[in-house]
């Protein structure tokens, strides 16, 4: 028995991606013959009949009125001869389209709305992906919602922990709630508390970190890998390089570059999409007297290590004076948070909102003969996995390896310390590299025309 | 008023009235320039000083009720007409007493069905669209139309030609034929005859010269007749000479050359054999100019046009509720088959328009054979379908223009500019030009970079039109409705290709719903149901693309995003925009076209200006550069519903 074969819309026009099935041209059950059209359908440009493929009996899959998907069946053809044989006379010819009376304008009703609510009604209520996972974490009764047209995570968790004074009891089990952000599914939302505890609200700055660091609702898978790099003294390497150079400009700058090669980690997730950003924006954590900000160099794939090393100074110095603007904080697509200077030996980084991942940097570890440092990167795994991630790692470990090399070579070249000239420019100028201490007994070397100024 | 003594010497050429008023042109040509030499006229003009019996001869063959055409050179062809010396030499001296108000200027006049263009060659399409409009009049009315033989270089005139033979138009074509274009000898430029080209599309030529009045008076008005009789175009080359430079000291030919002429000029001629009469008629003309000119120094200068006051006042909102799911190409064909059932003056052309194929995107299925005459396909001639459109709307018709796709619209460019938008201002606010061009545009079907853009830019703030850009949250059979009601200018209404499909519904996703302002072409807003976050600007084919933004927004981020889509981008009521971004102090501006220099560029200044408050702005919009054809690419060069999310979440990252 030959196996049914399906009649599917075809692809008439490109702007259709769906058709209007406007009656069936055959009976359900009725034989056709091959080419013999079943059923007239209407696109946006045209209605046309749909042949069959076979000749056998059919068996109707649409109703007339579906909007059928091109590239779907309508229908199947069967090759059965048990099918019931239609009463031997060929079908009537297809009766001619229906004339539609000419459509005069539609009517339409307007009513004016004053400042009046979106009202929620059955099926138009919207909840956000975290405040559904809350309500069904609590197994609260959406009806609880009902008037409310957008519903957030916090205003769930407004229901479970209704305005708590302080010194409260934790029993019957409330829920702490020191902040009304989503849920994060790992976990991240504070469980019910274990003891009595006082609420001490935020600081306005803590709250601006919080939202910026939040991980955008629950859409954020987190993920970690964390590589151990071995080093004979980065830091040691560029505190020397007359560039000026600093650690976190370096890593600005070889990130950049890098993620240009994974574009996946410089993107943001939403709705099965990976949003890639056209351009590399890298921010870097600052920690001090004004809170945790993140300014970003943007570009940074496409600039100098010269160029992110000034950025990057610009950028401390605006954080310093207090006076770094919105645009320098926004547009980050990749952040770096480095806090070997606080010898952290590894970190778990939180994911920026609108950003795939972000690279912590540890504390350079001496042991035995040698030292490292750890890079960890903190990734969205929906759009990337641990292999990309550590490949991305050891990529950038050895970019920074490489940058060790040779840092130390032209600071094996003794240089003025004031005008930075090497010996060998200063000697063709006919002077002399001049070695002496400085208070604190380290070494300087001043070049004869710097200290002629003196 | 024949002079008796006239009668007993050798009968001049021509009966004397016509002589009188080649003279008064001549003096009038005469005193602009000495005028001009004065300070008191601006700009330039073009005098027909050797050409005045081409608008003697047009203006004895045509009757009332016919319309005439007329270029940069039209003094002549004016005065001919109307004999309205004092509203010409005002006009020209820029006074409100000119017969433009002293808005047109030199060559832009209009009176007594009489329009002329310092546009060469634009002119001809919309001379066809009204003798289209005679026709369909059935009075018998004549279009006729003064075009240079430099100006047989522009291929509106072939366009033209084309269509008047092809539907039996009442187009009259006079041919000055001064063997000049500005400094070019004819021959630098001109291949092949001047009456070949007209017989090439099966038009009767002729041709003829003003150095004998009477046998011009007779050719043209034997031309006329013939138009009027059996309702076809004719084509009349008048040889003839110009006396003076083309407009003001740029005279390079031969004196030798231009002296031979003027011995056989004609009123030359007349003033040496009738020397009294010529001087009685010389002496009348003066005395007519010099009141003229003093009764317009003593007029005011023109006023500024007024320009349309957009509306103040808060932003009404109201919710409107469409009937049913049709498809938006159900509901045009449903707005045109209404209007053209309601009003006899509307009339569709375009290419391909006509039954059974009904348009490229199928909006005028049947309509031809409903309406016939009423519902038309041109040729591939996208300069003449919109002065058709033209001329057809200066004869008091409501012409629909479809341009097949977007992109055609740069062929048409001129007619939009220098002839539908300028009307109603350079002649005096006599016209206005209810001129509907409508278009498909926008990619996602893969058509390639000259079938797929967004290329509305390019016609926005264009002062005296209108842009449109229609949506399926509104219904576009009302938009259509409220336009042919109210149209009082040219009107560009853009239809996104994937509308054609979509279904009409003012259904909002939940938690949302859809508002409009009461304006007759309202802004539409998606309203969140909770205090908005931030702003999504956008219009047309973007709307579904910010509707999935502010959906996935809000599941994903929690962010409340208000979408504000104008159906009118231009002229721009930015009070909806400004009354959001109010709330929200954040934007983000979708647009399908590349946005350097686009609407939203636009908007974003008019919010700088006006918001009262700062608001972070983000542009989303497609690189600058050419649309892909290739499908995948073509998706990841428009942007969608994703770019806005992330527009959204960095003018909303630092929690401000
Ligand atoms: C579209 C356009 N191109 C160029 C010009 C500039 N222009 C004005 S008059 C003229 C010469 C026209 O020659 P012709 O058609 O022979 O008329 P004539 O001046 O001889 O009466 C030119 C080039 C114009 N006005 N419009």
């Amino acid at each position: 028995m030959a196996a049914d074969t399906p009649v599917v819309v075809p692809h008439e026009s490109v702007n259709d991606e769906t058709v209007k099935l406007l009656r069936w041209l055959v009976a359900d059950g009725q034989r056709v013959s091959a080419g013999e059209d079943v059923a007239e359908v209407e696109g946006s440009k045209a209605t046309f009949n749909v042949p069959s493929p076979r000749p056998g009996v059919v068996r109707l899959l649409a109703r007339v009125g579906d909007e059928v998907a091109v590239g779907a069946a309508l229908c199947v053809v069967s090759a059965t001869d048990a099918a019931p044989q239609a009463n031997g006379q060929a079908h009537a010819p297809p009766p001619p389209p229906p004339v539609r009376p000419a459509a005069p304008p539609p009517v339409v009703e307007s009513r004016p709305v004053a400042a009046q609510p979106v009202l929620a009604g059955p099926g138009t209520q919207r909840f956000s992906k975290a405040a559904l996972e809350l309500v069904q974490q609590h197994r609260l009764d959406p009806e609880l919602f009902r008037g409310a047209a957008l519903v957030r995570a916090r205003d769930v968790l407004a229901r479970v922990a209704p305005a708590a004074p302080a010194h409260r009891q934790p029993d019957p089990p409330p829920v702490a709630v020191p902040e009304p952000e989503p849920a994060r599914p790992a976990g991240g939302v504070p469980g019910p508390a274990n003891g009595p505890f006082d609420e001490v609200p935020l600081s306005r700055q803590k709250q601006t970190e919080n939202r910026y660091l939040r991980q955008g609702g629950a859409h954020v898978i987190p993920s970690q890998v964390t590589i151990l790099v071995p080093t004979a003294g980065l830091r040691d390497a560029l505190a020397e390089d007359p560039a000026g150079l600093s650690a976190t400009a370096l890593i600005v700058f070889e990130v950049g570059r890098l993620l240009r090669r994974y574009p996946d980690l410089n993107a943001f997730y939403t709705s099965r999409t990976s949003c890639r950003y056209r351009e590399v924006n890298v921010g870097f954590a600052v920690a001090g007297e004004y809170g945790l900000k993140v300014p970003v160099v943007r570009g940074a794939d496409t600039k100098s290590a010269g160029k992110v090393a000034e950025d990057v100074r610009e950028l401390l110095a605006a954080y310093a004076g207090n006076t770094l603007l919105p645009e320098h904080l926004s547009g980050g697509t990749f952040t770096v948070s480095d806090l070997s200077g606080e010898g952290v030996f590894a970190l778990n980084p939180l994911i920026v909102r609108g950003q795939a991942a972000i690279l912590g940097v540890g504390a350079e570890v001496r042991h035995g003969g040698g030292a490292t440092f750890s890079l960890t990167l903190s990734f969205d795994h929906q759009l990337a996995d641990g292999l990309q991630a550590s490949r991305f790692l050891s990529d950038l470990a050895a970019r920074l390896r490489h940058h060790e090399s040779t840092l130390r070579r032209p600071a094996a070249v003794p240089t003025c310390s004031r005008c930075g000239r090497t010996v060998r420019e200063v000697r063709r100028l006919n002077g002399h590299l001049l070695q002496t201490v400085d208070e604190a007994g380290g070494v300087v070397r001043v070049c004869t025309s710097c200290a002629a100024g003196f | 008023m024949t002079q008796p003594e006239l009668l007993a010497r050798p009968a001049p050429p021509a009966p004397a009235p016509l002589y009188r008023q080649a003279f008064l042109i001549r003096a009038v040509e005469e005193r602009l320039l000495q005028l001009f030499g004065q300070g008191k006229l601006f700009g330039t003009v073009h005098t027909c000083i050797g050409q005045e019996w081409t608008g003697v001869a047009a203006a004895d063959a045509l009757l009332d009720g016919d319309t005439v055409f007329s270029n940069h050179r039209c003094h002549g062809h004016y005065l001919a007409w109307t004999d309205d010396a004092d509203g010409l030499i005002a006009e020209l001296m820029g006074r409100q007493t000119g017969v433009c108000a002293g808005r047109g200027g030199s060559q832009h006049l209009c009176g007594r069905g009489f329009f002329s263009n310092g546009i060469q060659g634009g002119i001809v399409p919309v001379a066809a669209g009204l003798a289209l409009a005679h026709k369909l009049a059935g009075k018998g009315g004549v279009s006729a139309v003064f075009i240079g033989d430099g100006t047989l270089g522009e291929g509106a005139v072939y366009e033209s030609l084309n269509v008047a033979s092809r539907w039996d138009l009442p187009l009259l074509v006079l041919l000055e034929n001064n063997r000049y274009a500005q400094s070019t000898p004819q021959d630098q430029t001109l291949a092949g005859e001047i009456p070949a080209r007209a017989e090439a599309f099966g038009i009767e030529a002729s041709r003829t010269g003003t150095e004998n009045p009477a046998r011009l008076l007779a050719d043209v008005a034997r031309a006329a007749n013939g138009v009027r009789a059996d309702g076809r175009p004719r084509f009349v080359v008048i040889d003839t000479y110009r006396l003076m430079a083309h407009s003001k000291g740029d005279d390079d030919r031969d004196p030798a050359e231009v002296a031979e002429y003027r011995e056989r000029d004609p009123l030359t001629r007349f003033a040496r054999d009738y020397p009294a009469e010529a001087g009685e008629m010389a002496a009348a003309a003066a005395a007519r100019i010099d009141a003229a000119v003093a009764k317009a120094d003593a007029a005011p200068w023109t006023t500024p046009n007024e320009a349309e006051p957009l509306p103040t006042g808060p932003v009404r909102w109201s919710r409107t509720e469409v009937a049913g799911e049709e498809r938006a190409v159900a509901r045009l064909h449903a707005a045109f088959r209404h209007a053209l059932a309601a009003d006899d003056r509307v009339v569709l052309i375009g290419e391909d328009i006509e039954g059974p194929y009904g348009g490229a995107f199928k909006v005028t299925k049947n309509l031809s054979a409903e309406f016939p005459g009423r519902v038309r396909n041109t040729p591939i001639s996208e300069a003449a379908i919109v002065g058709v459109g033209n001329g057809l709307a200066l004869g008091g018709y409501l012409p629909v223009c479809e341009i097949m796709f977007g992109d055609f619209l740069g062929l048409a460019f001129d007619q939009l500019l220098n002839h539908a938008a300028k009307f109603r201002y350079m002649y005096g606010g006599k016209v206005n030009t209810p001129l509907v061009v409508r278009t498909p545009m926008g990619g996602r079907r893969g058509y390639g970079p000259t079938h797929s853009q967004s290329i509305e830019k390019h016609f926005l703030g264009i002062p005296d039109t209108r842009v449109l850009a229609l949506h399926a949250r509104f219904d576009p059979a009302e938009v259509y409705a409220r336009l042919f009601a109210t149209i009082d200018r040219p009107t560009l209404v853009v239809e996104n290709k994937l509308l054609y499909g979509a279904k009409v519904t003012h259904a909002a996703p939940a938690g949302f719903v859809y508002e409009h302002t009461d304006e007759p072409f309202p802004t539409t807003r998606l309203r969140p149901g909770a205090d908005p976050d931030v702003t999504v600007l956008c219009y047309g084919g973007m709307l579904p693309e910010a509707e999935a933004a502010a959906a996935a927004l809000f599941d994903e981020h929690e962010v409340a995003a208000e979408v504000i889509c104008p159906t009118q981008l231009y002229p721009f009521d930015p009070r909806p925009l400004l009354e959001s971004v109010g709330r929200t102090g954040r934007l983000v501006i979708a647009e399908e076209g590349p946005g350097f220099a686009a609407f939203g560029a636009e908007a974003a200044a008019v919010v700088a200006e006006r918001a009262g408050r700062p608001v972070r702005v983000r542009r989303v919009s497609p690189p600058e550069a050419p649309i892909p054809a290739c499908g995948p690419l073509e998706k990841t060069w428009l942007p969608g519903a994703a770019h806005i999310v992330g527009g959204v979440l960095e003018v909303t990252a630092d929690g401000r």
